[in-house]
């Protein structure tokens, strides 16, 4: 469904991304993990075509990202950046804009849109608060709200850049079943997380970057069981009872 | 202290269509109602029936008074208002700042240093709207340049465009010093106002405003996206850069037609915009629609005002804008209210 072919990305002349490659399967939940400052969002934001290439190539479904058009990428792949403005806006309004890439020039509303829109709100259960107004949600609720935008663009692939920031843990269980749900319904998912313990519980498929290079693109088991996890994180990973927990590296 | 009723103001903004439809249509009467009162007011005060006589009769000094001025006084004020308003809007939109108007941020500067110019240095009437919208798209551009360059944040920006304004604003004082007997008499453009004001000198104008005008109806839908932040609205497919030239370019022929007429009115383009989005949200398509009427009419009743107050003597429609409007933003910024619905 996507994949980097020797891409390198970044915002100056010096590219923060250096010959990355990887595959995602489609119908998969990829997870990229790795330090802080390490390129996880910058590669998030070149797969969305937020960035332009420095070099090397990705394609999204089958076709180079260059020869998307820009309303075509966005009924192709869903991006749901990390920091989010909270406009004075109601729920039903923000999720609407997720039809936008379908529009006419009229930018009016047709009944599939509706009905495109109904289904995301209906999905993420944010329907009870259609008329509310975003500011006055808390930050889960608001994330859930984010996501419905992003699933009424109707789009085989999203993008979510650490989806559970801000949340308490109740919340971001919850945010991540969701996305597990709406996985198993066939949405491919690329997503940054900084939790290792939801990394590696909720993916198909881990990529560890580690200075913008990648360290290794492999299952959660696989990534576990190599070492790189303590060997990047400078933490030591255990196993127990089927989920994993960390300590620090010289306890 | 309190404006309007409590049950007015807890349900303003509306949330239905419907409910905002109907604030527009207030709104479009009322601009009808600040008109009629524009046309009948001054030194000389009219009745309707009297007004009715004399475009029945096509002669005599009412019809003449009507004709020649407050015809095209009214028309220029309403179509002012309802431009810088517009300008202020939009700006507020693309550069998601509250402070973002066309006076606050050199773009009236802009126009009113290239009118001023033009008409220093070239004088003929037909050039003015041309220069005065160059001049605007030129600082409005500067300074959407300085903002993409230098990712300046909100407050940086209105500071950079309090400078870029105060430059301008200097050259306009320089210009008026070294030619005193332009055709724009100094004072007059520097305040802001419609005395003088002929119906030729507005139709030059009017093209600008119309194109500026016809932008707003497209972009309203896109900046409405814009609200979300730029990545969000990128990965929507928006053509992010494309909205915001466009709006700015929008915004240079709404300011740059009507300060060439009207001189440097300034708050309009401030205070209007904030009254609409409580009246009717955030939403632009509503937004933009009641910040055009609303504009027109406060113009024409700071005008109206200006002239009936000391009469016969005048004022700067100017002065009587700031001296209302100010007090008036400071009660909205006082009652601001965090948890309203605005769309």
């Amino acid at each position: 469904m996507l994949e980097f072919r020797r891409v390198a990305a970044g915002y100056g002349p010096d590219p923060v991304l250096h010959d990355i490659s990887f595959a995602v399967p489609s119908g998969s939940i990829t997870t990229l993990i790795g330090p802080n400052g390490c390129g996880k969002t910058t590669l998030l934001r070149a797969a969305a075509g937020q960035l332009p290439l420095q070099s090397g190539e990705i394609l999204l479904d089958g076709k180079p990202l260059g020869s998307y058009e820009r309303r075509e990428l966005a009924r192709t792949a869903a991006f749901m950046p990390q920091v989010r403005t909270v406009p004075a806006i109601t729920v039903g309004a923000l999720v609407a804009h997720g039809r936008f890439p379908y529009l006419g020039f009229s930018r009016q509303l047709r009944p599939s849109d509706k009905a495109a829109i109904r289904q995301a709100m209906e999905l993420t259960g944010v329907a009870a608060w259609e008329g509310r107004d975003l500011r006055a949600l808390s930050g889960g609720e608001r994330q859930r709200v984010y996501l419905a935008m992003a699933l009424a663009q109707d789009t085989k692939v999203i993008f979510l850049d650490e989806p559970t920031t801000y949340l308490d843990l109740g919340h971001q269980f919850q945010l991540l079943e969701l996305i597990s749900a709406l996985n198993r319904q066939g949405k491919t998912v690329v997503m940054v997380l900084h939790d290792l313990a939801h990394a590696l519980r909720y993916s198909d498929q881990i990529l560890l970057l580690e200075r913008g290079e990648k360290v290794l693109c492999a299952s959660p088991r696989a990534v576990y069981e190599s070492g790189a996890l303590e060997r990047v994180f400078g933490v030591r990973v255990h196993q127990a009872s089927g989920t994993y927990y960390f300590t620090p590296a010289d306890s | 202290m309190r404006i309007l009723p409590k049950f007015c103001i807890r349900s303003l903004p509306p949330t239905s269509p419907k409910g905002k439809a109907l604030v527009i249509f207030l709104l479009g009467a009322m601009l009808c109602v600040a008109a009629a009162l524009s046309l009948r007011c001054g030194s000389q005060d009219y009745s309707l029936a009297q007004l009715l006589d004399a475009l029945r009769q096509g002669e005599g000094a009412p019809w003449r008074i009507l004709v020649h001025v407050r015809f095209p006084r009214t028309l220029a004020a309403l179509l002012a208002g309802s431009a810088l308003a517009l300008a202020g809007a939009l700006m507020q939109a693309v550069l998601n700042n509250a402070m973002a108007s066309p006076n606050v941020i050199g773009i009236n500067a802009g126009a009113g240093f290239g009118a001023m110019l033009v008409s220093c240095l070239l004088p003929a009437a037909g050039l003015l709207p041309a220069a005065s919208f160059l001049g605007a798209f030129g600082a409005a551009l500067f300074i959407y340049a300085l903002a993409r360059r230098a990712g300046l944040s909100r407050t940086t920006l209105i500071l950079a465009g309090l400078a870029v304004s105060s430059v301008l604003t200097a050259l306009v004082n320089l210009l008026t010093l070294l030619y005193p007997d332009t055709v724009m008499g100094a004072t007059g453009f520097l305040l802001g106002g419609f005395s003088g004001v002929t119906l030729a000198v507005v139709r030059g104008a009017a093209v600008y405003l119309a194109a500026g005008a016809a932008l707003c109806v497209v972009l309203a839908g896109d900046l409405n996206v814009l609200q979300l932040g730029e990545e969000s609205a990128a990965s929507l497919g928006l053509h992010v850069e494309r909205v915001r030239l466009v709006s700015v370019l929008s915004a240079a022929l709404l300011a740059g037609g009507a300060v060439s007429f009207s001189g440097l009115l300034g708050f309009v383009g401030l205070l209007v915009p904030h009254m609409a989005r409580r009246l009717v949200g955030g939403d632009n398509r509503w937004l933009l629609s009641a910040s055009a009427l609303l504009g027109g009419s406060f113009v024409l009743l700071c005008d109206v005002l200006a002239r009936v107050l000391f009469a016969p003597f005048e004022l700067p429609v100017g002065i009587v804008m700031s001296l209302l409007g100010g007090p008036f933003f400071l009660y909205l910024l006082l009652h601001r209210r965090g948890g309203r619905v605005y769309a």
